[in-house]
């Protein structure tokens, strides 16, 4: 079998097993779910208001706040499909690497597949659907599932880069999320509310802009040239994360903590 | 060779922090210019107290960890460095950590490290058919592991961790928690597995009765030093200056008329346990004396439990095993 086979073996091999994991949950999975619509509804509910009183704001519609929720959402559902990214520090201060370190296949991935969040793929679906109530264009449908998994791999690689940081500092964990709650929360508002020195952060220290400005773009205004900004930004990050990973292996010293399954 | 160290020493950083500003670096050495070797097939316990290096050493074996001096070679593979490879190979049970899907039956693990190893099916299927067996676990195979007792879950670990047929097993405190049932029936698979298939056992353990049970060789450890490195048997020969005699008085009995260098360490109604300087005394001297002198109902001589020369050892550190290697000159 190729290398390529063997890993998709071990993808598919963990999303059986996620899979029957789910089903062992599914009615907390489902709540869970529900809470996160209950949420986003509320949110939507805001701005429809806030639009419905002030129909245009700097070119800006309630369409367009929609569009960012949607892309935001589905691609941090993406992301959950790795969900181990979210937990670096902590498997790296408890110890916990130690299970795909004793393993053949290459620790990073092996990590990133190990636990999925299955749920919220639904929840990707019930966005994309609303998407397509909303805009039932196939050009803007195809450029939403694109810039949807281009931000996925964005947020993906923020948090891969912040977690290893693990390997290096203690404090990783708390730093990481606060600079993660920092971006969803940049990436839920209407981009024209930052300027100068703000915006340069939202597409450099905190890549909201990728997030939230640019797909608007590429979707409304057909800016494509974005959509090959926002893919290397992406990949950029995602090469840094695993050069960041593979430095820290060598930094690692291993924790003690008595731990159930190393996941 | 299995496996080969060579002057292999641990250090780790720590920062100490004083003050707001000022932080002080502090180096601790958790294994410090370690040799040793391992023949294929063999079982070796390290042993060692609390923060002596074991757990670090295994993990050195294991490729977890790089050694910050020295080289160390397992199945001619430097573990650190070609980790992957060596992981096809080798295997390990942390005892504090399990590898099982705790809300999945147990086959789903197996399953899953079937992927990771790469098995092909109908190999993991006669594999799993091995494994239920020796391990007897077919009564709960199916069954969520969060529902199974310790002692069936550590024989899945165990089982788990053979599943791509491990040349070298590394098991850290493996009984941990263990009731003295499943505790033995683990040890006694470990050695049928030692015994029969080869499997070279790497295992540290508080426990002294399975590393009797289990082991050949020991390596003492403390603060990161080799202390004593020796065969059980040979270790148990070279530490016993005393013997424990238990004698069962038939009736009443006057105060004891004891010899130099023999001491009551427990008295229980007739029975008498005395301890015996072998250095001063000779054993079956003793007996005969109190034989000759009292009426007796039973008696037995016993070697100290091997628990108390390790507690020896490790309380006098290095001269324990300059006492050892001195009094193997001795014999030798």
């Amino acid at each position: 079998m190729s290398t390529v086979g063997k890993y998709l073996g071990l993808f598919l091999g963990y999303l059986y097993i996620n899979a029957k994991g789910l089903l062992e949950y599914k009615v907390s999975s489902l709540i869970a779910l529900f809470g996160s619509l209950l949420n986003s509804a509320i949110w939507l509910v805001f701005w429809w208001v806030f639009f419905k009183r002030f129909p245009n704001i700097s070119e800006w519609q309630f369409v367009h706040l929609f569009t960012i929720w949607a892309v935001l959402n589905v691609a941090l559902t993406l992301v959950s499909v790795f969900y181990n990214v979210y937990k670096i520090p902590a498997i790296i201060n408890e110890g916990k690497l130690e299970y795909y370190l004793v393993r053949p296949k290459n620790a990073l991935f092996h990590l990133l597949v190990a636990r999925m969040q299955l749920i919220d793929l639904l929840e990707a679906a019930i966005w994309f659907i609303s998407f397509i109530i909303l805009k039932p264009e196939l050009p803007a449908i195809l450029l939403f599932l694109l810039m949807s998994v281009i931000s996925a791999a964005i947020i993906h690689g923020f948090l891969l880069i912040l977690g290893s940081l693990g390997f290096f500092l203690k404090s990783a964990d708390g730093i990481g999320t606060e600079l993660y709650n920092a971006l969803i929360t940049f990436s839920t508002y209407p981009n024209w509310i930052f300027r100068g020195a703000a915006k340069w952060i939202i597409f450099t220290v905190i890549p909201a802009g990728f997030i939230s400005y640019v797909p608007v773009q590429v979707i409304y205004n057909r800016a494509y040239l974005w959509i090959l900004g926002s893919l290397g930004f992406g990949i950029l990050l995602n090469v840094i994360g695993c050069v960041v990973f593979s430095r820290g292996l060598k930094y690692f010293e291993t924790g003690n903590t008595f731990v159930l399954r190393a996941d | 060779m299995c496996i080969d160290v060579n002057h292999v020493s641990k250090q780790y950083t720590l920062w100490k922090i004083k003050g707001w500003t000022r932080r002080e670096r502090q180096v601790i050495e958790a294994v410090k210019d370690v040799s040793f070797r391992v023949e294929p097939g063999r079982a070796l316990a390290l042993i060692g107290p609390n923060g002596a290096g074991k757990s670090t050493l295994i993990k050195l074996l294991c490729g977890i960890l790089s050694p910050t001096r020295g080289s160390i070679r397992v199945l001619g593979m430097d573990p650190f460095k070609d980790r992957s490879k060596l992981a096809y190979h080798i295997s390990s049970v942390f005892g504090q950590r399990s590898q099982l899907w705790y809300h999945l039956p147990p086959i789903d693990t197996f399953l899953l490290l079937g992927r990771i190893y790469d098995i092909d099916r109908v190999e993991l299927k006669k594999r799993m058919k091995e494994l239920v067996e020796l391990f007897d676990l077919s009564s709960f195979l199916y069954q969520p592991v969060r529902k199974l007792s310790l002692g069936q879950r550590m024989r899945c670990e165990i089982a788990a961790a053979l599943i791509h047929n491990p040349k070298i097993l590394f098991l850290d405190e493996p009984t941990i928690g263990l009731d003295v049932v499943a505790r033995s029936m683990v040890i006694d698979i470990l050695k049928d597995l030692n015994q029969r298939k080869n499997v070279t056992i790497i295992l540290t353990s508080h426990d002294t009765g399975d590393i009797e049970r289990l082991c050949e060789d020991v390596i003492v450890l403390n603060e990161g030093r080799i202390v004593l490195e020796s065969n059980i048997r040979e270790m148990r020969k070279n530490f016993f200056h005393t013997k424990i005699i238990e004698i069962e008085f038939a009736g009443q009995h006057a105060d004891l008329d004891l010899p130099p260098g023999v001491s009551v360490i427990e008295r229980s109604g007739p029975v008498v346990k005395l301890e015996v300087n072998l250095k001063v005394q000779d054993a079956n001297e003793v007996v005969s004396r109190i034989v000759a002198q009292n009426s007796v109902r039973d008696i037995t001589i016993q070697d100290p439990p091997l628990e108390s020369i390790i507690q020896h050892i490790y309380l006098s550190g290095d001269p324990a095993g300059r006492e050892a290697e001195q009094n193997a000159q001795i014999d030798g």
